[in-house]
């Protein structure tokens, strides 16, 4: 199943959104693997994996879960380390 | 029951108006009006900083400031009138990047709600700041990872 993720902060040289394929079933936790697999498809050289590990991902209304189940289509926005205000 | 403003405003298009943020919590009932205004600084650890744009995921945003809001009310008082705007884009030195008006009956609660939903913004609100220094460079700033289920973290210090 095809997945967006929609970036910010940090992630914005890699553009607005990167699509992934998933495996049906997939949750949330499954994410990262191939969302920074297609990182580095753009940029050869990205090799932050602490960038990867300290973000979150989030609808427009929540925060998600770890856990949280995932389905075809979903449009869903990574959230590095904030720093409004 | 107090009212809640919250918004983000483009600052090419919209900047943030400190008047009009006090005047939406100067209301008949509130005796105190406490302002926090953020603005660029000009340097960042040890960094000259020309300027900063802020990056926003508005609608997480915008639901962000609402809970803090509520969780203020919940806290100090459901009459506190309440206003928070954040800019998103391209600021200079001195600009405004956050203004949050608190209006209530005495000044306690007024200075409590105030700092607690700076606090809470700075930890909790999906928002990114990228510095641009004067040799040329910039950078994203290194901020607060989130928790899974990110709900009133701690009111230390920050930033």
């Amino acid at each position: 199943m095809k997945i967006i993720v929609q970036l910010f902060g940090a992630y914005r040289p890699f553009g607005e959104q990167v699509e992934i394929d998933l495996a049906q079933g997939a949750q949330v936790s499954d994410i990262r693997e191939p969302f920074f697999a297609e990182l580095q498809l753009i940029d050869k050289n990205f090799n932050n994996k602490a960038l990867l590990d300290s973000s979150r991902f989030a609808t427009k209304t929540e925060i998600l879960s770890e856990n949280a189940a995932l389905k075809n289509g979903d449009i869903i926005a990574i959230i590095p380390p904030v720093a409004g205000g | 029951m107090g009212e809640i403003f919250v918004e983000i405003f483009n600052s090419d298009e919209k900047p943030i108006n400190i008047e009009v943020a006090l005047s939406h919590v100067t209301q008949a009932p509130n005796g105190a009006e406490t302002m926090f205004i953020g603005t660029v600084r000009n340097h960042n650890q040890g960094k000259q900083v020309l300027g900063v744009s802020y990056d926003v995921f508005e609608p997480l945003a915008k639901q962000s400031f609402l809970e803090i809001c509520q969780e203020a009310q919940k806290k100090w008082g459901k009459d506190l009138d309440l206003y928070v705007v954040h800019s998103r884009g391209r600021l200079n030195i001195g600009g405004v990047s956050i203004v949050i008006g608190v209006g209530s009956p005495h000044r306690d609660e007024g200075f409590k709600a105030c700092r607690y939903i700076i606090e809470q913004i700075k930890h909790r609100s999906p928002i990114w700041k990228l510095e641009h220094y004067v040799d040329g460079d910039s950078e994203w700033t290194k901020g607060c990872e989130l928790c899974e289920h990110s709900h009133q973290v701690p009111e230390h210090s920050h930033g």
